[in-house]
């Protein structure tokens, strides 16, 4: 008897706590941010978030009605947490943090240094690392966040997914995590570099819904080449063959598209399969020295000129011409590196570090003048594999 | 609760839960800090060092292979020396169980629950220990022998799983820094894993001994330092030395790396089951020590009428033992190595020099 009374007890006991979490949320009580925009204005943040309308993204509803996939709440304080709990003022729900996809930087807080707005994101808990950073290039953080894209209703996922897209399929774009960019900007002879995003056409109609009912959007969201970090500031930006070459060097090339001349005119346009990358830092007799090795597999996917293709000489002079090429491209990334911003951002200075960890420790304290002369040795090797489904391009062979 | 047998399989599981215990959560935080790059040779360093040590506490107990330590003090030290030494260990078995609980609720109150009062979750975890204390140490074994194949299944999907965001460059330059920094590393790999596997000496009687005892007790030491080594080394190849340093709990950003195909992600609180197992049987035995060692202490004949106080003794102290988590991780990197080296290492030499004299002397007078 005693015994049950004590077990019916327990039983009541455990019913306590079996009521859920004790700060649970429920999904209809929080306001799923996916993009956010951080300025500086003054001294003071302006903090904008791109807030999910749940009804209005949900799939089975058609999609004519009038209003806003997104909205935006925005607020100004002295501490991105505080601006966070400003925005409870003008939101009915509770801005929540998991599921960010991009976070976006303005130009001109970039400029000033970013360190200061990061430390919010890898220590609040509800925050995770997976979504990429990008710099508003040429506007502020909360103009970008206002467009309205076409195909991804919400326009932070389709930042996201172009960047995701892009990153695999076109050389110049870099996608950076929070956590890639925080190691890069704490290691030793490393600067890391983002993605800009900039906004095409005209702002101010791209913040309607007018802007998605168009063929052609009136304002559209474009991700630019490289910004260009010296530890926590922006200091410039890469060209895109200097992006090319600078993602060429990082290994962060999976696919692209790379363009030969031919020798009597017109083109031949590769496309890049695998590549890989690999640096090497080596110091002898004092004097450093880098060498990149790289590593091309393509196809030929564009003929717009008139050579023999079937020929194993043409494609001999075509890998040569392409590894000349893809020398020139790092070469241009490097010098724009070494000259004009005196930025590692190829992390050589690590690759120095990882190789000769005694010559660094005396070499670190003055790595900005021996970066400056750093000699880079190349080393590539491009193969060309297969034609497409043709061989010789009818190009050659129309009457005329 | 009194008397329990406990099998050799169940025995090497409840020792790998103890070894990897609160380590997998906390270690690679602790050596990188020292290590750097290094870490994971801290980590075999460590296995290496931390396996003699479990030797050397298991060689005690196989001195007095039928009595527990409180039992073992009584005879070798007498009843008040003995009484002494014991009450010193009951100490360190009550503030190691209370610190764990604290760790479990420190670890959920950051990263999971960062709402819910500290001593919401601590009044939980203290019912379930309380129920397992209860129940006995049958029980306790047998549970963690259910839910051992759960932690290898979770232990090698968390593992697999970030195998696509290796880069094996991080783990340049080996031994950049020369050998002291590794050495002060595995430091943290011999500790709290294996220098708080203490807590058998209490258990080892218990156990019903077939001829791989022994070489099960090695195994299963070796094999939870192989396991937190290769977690430190997976930190160092998908965080970096650096993100691993500075994190309060590596393991679980690891796990928020986890996402493939796009499909499998965000499932870290489900990974946080495995290190909360692993911490919690390793909290259930420090609690089972302190209680057995009590009773056994002071004769008493029932051992349940102490459930109730140190239920509130436990649920007490692990809320009191720090004001706050920079205070409880200051003590346990700068302090808590002592405190254990004490307990593991120097009082059992203590121990082992005295008997040896004793018998030594007895042989004499025989």
């Amino acid at each position: 008897m005693k015994r049950l009374a004590f077990i019916l007890l327990f039983v009541l006991l455990i019913a306590l706590f079996t009521t859920g979490c004790w700060n649970r949320r429920e999904l209809n009580t929080l306001a799923i941010q996916l993009g956010t925009g951080i300025d500086k204005i003054g001294d003071q943040y302006k903090l904008s978030v791109q807030v999910v309308d749940p009804g209005e993204v949900a799939a089975a509803k058609s999609s004519s009605t009038e209003r806003s996939p997104v909205v935006m709440y925005k607020a100004t304080a002295p501490s991105l947490f505080e601006a966070y709990r400003t925005m409870t003022v003008n939101s009915p729900r509770k801005i929540y943090g998991s599921h960010i996809r991009v976070l976006i930087i303005g130009e001109s807080l970039a400029r000033d240094g970013i360190d200061k707005v990061l430390d919010l994101f890898s220590r609040d808990a509800e925050n995770r690392t997976d979504y990429y950073i990008m710099i508003a290039r040429g506007t502020t953080a909360e103009s970008v966040l206002k467009i309205l894209t076409p195909l991804e209703k919400i326009p932070a996922n389709k930042l996201f997914a172009s960047l995701d897209t892009s990153s695999k399929a076109w050389a110049p774009t870099t996608a950076f995590t929070l956590d890639k960019l925080i190691s890069q900007m704490v290691t030793e002879g490393q600067h890391p570099v983002l993605t800009g995003v900039i906004i095409k056409g005209e702002p101010k109609l791209g913040e309607t819904q007018t802007n998605i009912k168009q063929i052609e959007p009136s304002a559209t969201l474009t991700l630019s080449d490289l910004a260009v970090f010296k530890g926590p500031r922006l200091i410039g930006w890469l060209n895109r063959d200097e992006s090319k070459g600078y993602n060429i060097i990082m290994d962060n090339i999976r696919s692209t598209a790379s363009n030969i001349a031919c020798p009597n005119g017109g083109s031949i346009t590769l496309e890049l399969l695998r590549s890989k990358t690999k640096v090497k830092g080596k110091v002898i007799s004092g004097e450093p020295t880098i060498h990149v090795q790289v590593k091309t597999e393509a196809n030929i996917a564009e003929v717009n000129c008139k050579l023999d293709i079937q020929d194993p000489m043409t494609i001999k002079y075509l890998e040569n011409q392409a590894m000349q090429k893809t020398i020139d491209l790092m070469k241009k990334s490097v010098k724009t590196a070494q000259t004009r911003y005196n930025s590692d951002i190829f992390g050589f200075g690590q690759a120095i570090y990882r190789s000769d960890p005694k010559y660094w420790s005396t070499a670190s304290k003055h790595w900005e003048d021996l970066f400056s002369q750093l000699q880079v040795k190349y080393k590539v090797e491009f193969f060309i594999r297969r034609t497409g489904t043709t061989g010789n391009s009818f190009v050659q062979d129309i009457k005329g | 609760m009194n008397n329990g047998k406990i099998s050799v399989q169940q025995m090497a599981i409840l020792v790998l839960l103890v070894v990897i215990g609160d380590s997998i959560l906390i270690a690679p935080s602790l050596v990188a800090h020292f290590a750097k790059e290094d870490a994971w040779i801290s980590g075999l360093l460590g296995v290496v060092l931390g396996t003699l040590l479990a030797g050397l506490i298991y060689f005690l107990s196989r001195l007095h292979p039928h009595a527990t330590l409180v039992q073992f003090n009584r005879t070798l030290l007498g009843k008040w020396m003995g009484g002494i030494m014991s009450s010193l260990f009951l100490l360190y078995f009550l503030l190691n169980a209370a610190a764990m609980t604290r760790e479990i609720g420190d670890f959920i109150t950051t990263q999971i629950m960062p709402e819910t009062p500290l001593r919401a979750i601590h009044l939980l975890l203290v019912i379930l220990l309380m129920w397992a204390l209860y129940s006995g140490i049958e029980t306790i074994a047998r549970t963690a022998e259910l839910l051992f194949p759960w932690f290898v299944i979770f232990f090698v999907v968390l593992l697999i799983c970030l195998a696509p965001k290796i880069e094996i460059d991080r783990l340049l330059p080996i031994m950049g820094h020369g050998f002291m920094p590794i050495l002060q590393g595995s430091i943290y790999v011999i500790v709290f894993p294996y220098a708080e596997l203490t807590v058998f000496l209490m258990l080892f009687p218990l156990v019903t001994r077939n001829k791989h005892t022994n070489r099960d007790f090695i195994l299963a030491t070796a094999l939870g330092g192989i396991a937190i080594t290769a977690v430190i080394l997976i930190c160092i190849l998908v965080l970096g030395p650096y993100i691993t340093a500075h994190q309060t709990y590596p393991t679980y950003a690891l796990a928020k790396k986890i996402s493939i195909g796009g499909f499998l992600e965000r499932v870290e609180a489900f990974l946080a089951i495995i290190w909360i197992i692993s911490i919690f049987f390793k909290t259930i035995l420090y609690a089972y020590a302190f209680l057995t060692g009590f009773s056994q202490l002071f004769h008493l004949r029932n051992e349940r009428i102490l459930l109730m106080p140190s239920a509130f003794l436990f649920f007490g102290l692990a809320y009191a033992i720090s004001p706050n988590i920079i205070y409880y991780d200051y003590f346990l990197t700068n302090y808590w190595p002592l405190w254990d080296f004490t307990y593991a290492l120097v009082i059992p030499l203590v121990l082992m020099i005295v008997h040896l004299f004793r018998r030594k002397k007895r042989a004499h007078s025989v």
